[in-house]
């Protein structure tokens, strides 16, 4: 066979190219080019299946006309990845570099960390009173590797939580909201965080020191951030947003 | 237990699913083991490893891959991932499908056949040794249920899947179902593929329900296993022996209770096909 009979196939399956029953050997039943097209209709029954799973959120507010958008995404990024779980990487970057709204590409954002979050590891949360430890530098902290930090421009995160609580999708609202979603045993949770907290788990997120991640909280509300350190770092360990690096 | 290619005989199970995943580690309902979808614990944490460490700690866990494509490209990562969770479970066995799901760069998600070519057969032969090889531990290939065929085969799938675990020495997973349905698809005798299958080497059943379509069988394990695989399983038990056997039930699924009484099924017919 042609070597690339692989490649053939599957863009067939994908619908890149025209279903051919030149390979297939067909049936008593089926000809070649009907047996081809029972992969392609399962394909895209799968591939549904499989996205809906990963972006409800985005589902949810895009409406009836978020299937041809989704379908528009994977027919240019088919799967690539061994694992389904996968399938929607990169969706709201693209989401966002092709025009829609921008409540759309921060809900798909907001479905992915909450997706991630729910299969990525635990680290080692520190006690609180190692927290002195980090700040002396013997004891460097990371984020958990569940948590992800969302710097967001709508209310994306209200409207999913309400909706994931089955109650009517409130209104999404212009703003800025700074979140972090991360998990608390198997469930996802989020917390809209104050900016000097969220400046300075940044810092933590990019392996800077402790020292450095109260700089920048400070830098970020020079006003508030003195009275506020002790609060914020300690309901980083407490909601287990840090781990002691690996 | 009956050891069969260097593995036990665990007896009847059923598939872990999401739906059961605290029913079963919460109250340990009877099953002689569990299967698992491999890819689905080939992550770093969360919810599914937490469940399937304690499914293990109760019932022998056997993983079960989708993803391994022996007829296509090898994965490194893939490969790597199924090894940890293999050593995790300390499993008897590992298995996958005689198919490839797609090329290096993009996956179908599905268990395509494979055109039934000499070259086919050593390109699958190199796949299956270097996994065996780096899992070190026994590996089992199943037979995937088909929809076409190539024109470029030059010999049936049973001569094929023989070849291929004859000299890739691994086990195989029969899946009775399978063979069903593609015989129905492709009109040759059911009894010819499963009286061609090295009986030493069966590892493992699988059995399963599917869909009658107008044209054609789909295995769409949605359902209870037909009458007519039933009489097939009886008639493998009947030749090879005592083999670990599994239902696969993963769409509309029922109450585990239901599972409990399809495995109970295979139970009964095992043992009597064993008399």
């Amino acid at each position: 066979m042609n070597p690339t009979w692989q490649a053939e196939m599957v863009a067939m399956i994908r619908g890149a190219k025209p279903l051919s029953g030149d390979l297939f050997a067909g049936s008593a039943t089926l000809t070649g080019e009907e047996q081809i097209a029972i992969y392609a209709e399962q394909y895209r029954l799968r591939l549904w299946d499989a996205f809906a799973e990963e972006v409800p959120g985005y589902l949810a507010l895009a409406g009836d006309a978020g299937e041809a958008v989704v379908w528009a995404f994977l027919d240019a990024h088919p799967p690539g990845h061994w694992s389904l779980g996968r399938i929607a990487d990169g969706f709201a970057d693209w989401l966002a570099s092709h025009g829609a709204p921008v409540e759309h590409s921060e809900m798909a954002r907001l479905d992915h960390a909450v997706m991630s979050g729910f299969l990525g590891a635990d680290g080692q949360t520190p006690r609180p009173e190692q927290l002195a430890d980090a700040l002396t530098g013997s004891l460097r902290l990371a984020l958990q590797p569940h948590v992800q930090l969302l710097a967001l421009t709508t209310s994306v995160q209200r409207t999913r939580s309400v909706w994931s609580l089955g109650g009517a999708q409130p209104a999404v609202v212009a703003g800025t909201f700074l979140v972090a979603v991360y998990r608390v045993d198997r469930a996802m949770r989020h917390v809209e965080l104050e900016p000097g907290a969220f400046a300075a788990l940044g810092v933590v997120a990019r392996g800077g020191t402790l020292a450095d991640a109260v700089t920048a909280a400070v830098a970020a509300e020079p006003e508030r951030a003195a009275g506020r350190l002790s609060a914020w770092f300690a309901s980083f360990v407490e909601r287990g947003l840090v781990q002691i690096a690996p | 237990m009956v050891s069969r290619f260097h593995v036990p005989d665990l007896g009847i199970g059923v598939g872990f699913r999401r739906p059961h995943f605290a029913e079963v580690v919460e109250g340990r309902p009877a099953m002689d083991w569990f299967e698992v979808i491999a890819e689905n614990f080939m992550v770093d944490g969360g919810s599914p490893l937490y469940f399937l460490d304690r499914l293990r700690a109760q019932y022998p866990v056997v993983p079960h891959g989708v993803g391994l494509s022996l007829g296509g490209a090898h994965d490194a990562d893939h490969l790597a991932r199924l090894k940890r969770l293999a050593d995790r479970l300390d499993a008897p066995w590992v298995s996958d499908h005689l198919c490839f799901t797609g090329t290096a760069d993009v996956r179908v998600h599905d268990l395509l056949p494979l055109p039934y070519t000499r070259a086919m057969a050593d390109h699958v032969v190199e796949r299956v040794k270097r996994v065996q090889d780096t899992l070190g531990r026994p590996f089992a290939i199943e037979n995937a249920s088909s929809y076409l065929t190539y024109k470029a085969s030059v010999m049936p799938e049973w001569e094929f899947l023989a070849d291929v675990v004859e000299r890739a020495d691994c086990g195989v997973l029969l899946d009775v179902n399978n063979v069903y349905v593609s015989a129905m698809n492709h009109g040759f005798d059911a009894h010819t593929y499963l009286d061609a299958v090295p009986a030493d080497r069966v590892v493992q059943i699988h059995l399963a329900g599917h869909s009658v379509k107008a044209k054609y069988r789909l295995d769409t394990h949605d359902g209870p296993v037909c009458d007519e695989v039933w009489a097939l399983y009886q008639r493998v038990i009947h030749r090879i022996g005592s083999v670990s056997t599994l239902i696969e039930w993963d769409d509309q699924l029922p109450s585990f209770a239901r599972l409990q009484e399809e495995a109970a099924l295979a139970r009964r017919l095992r043992a009597e096909a064993l008399a």
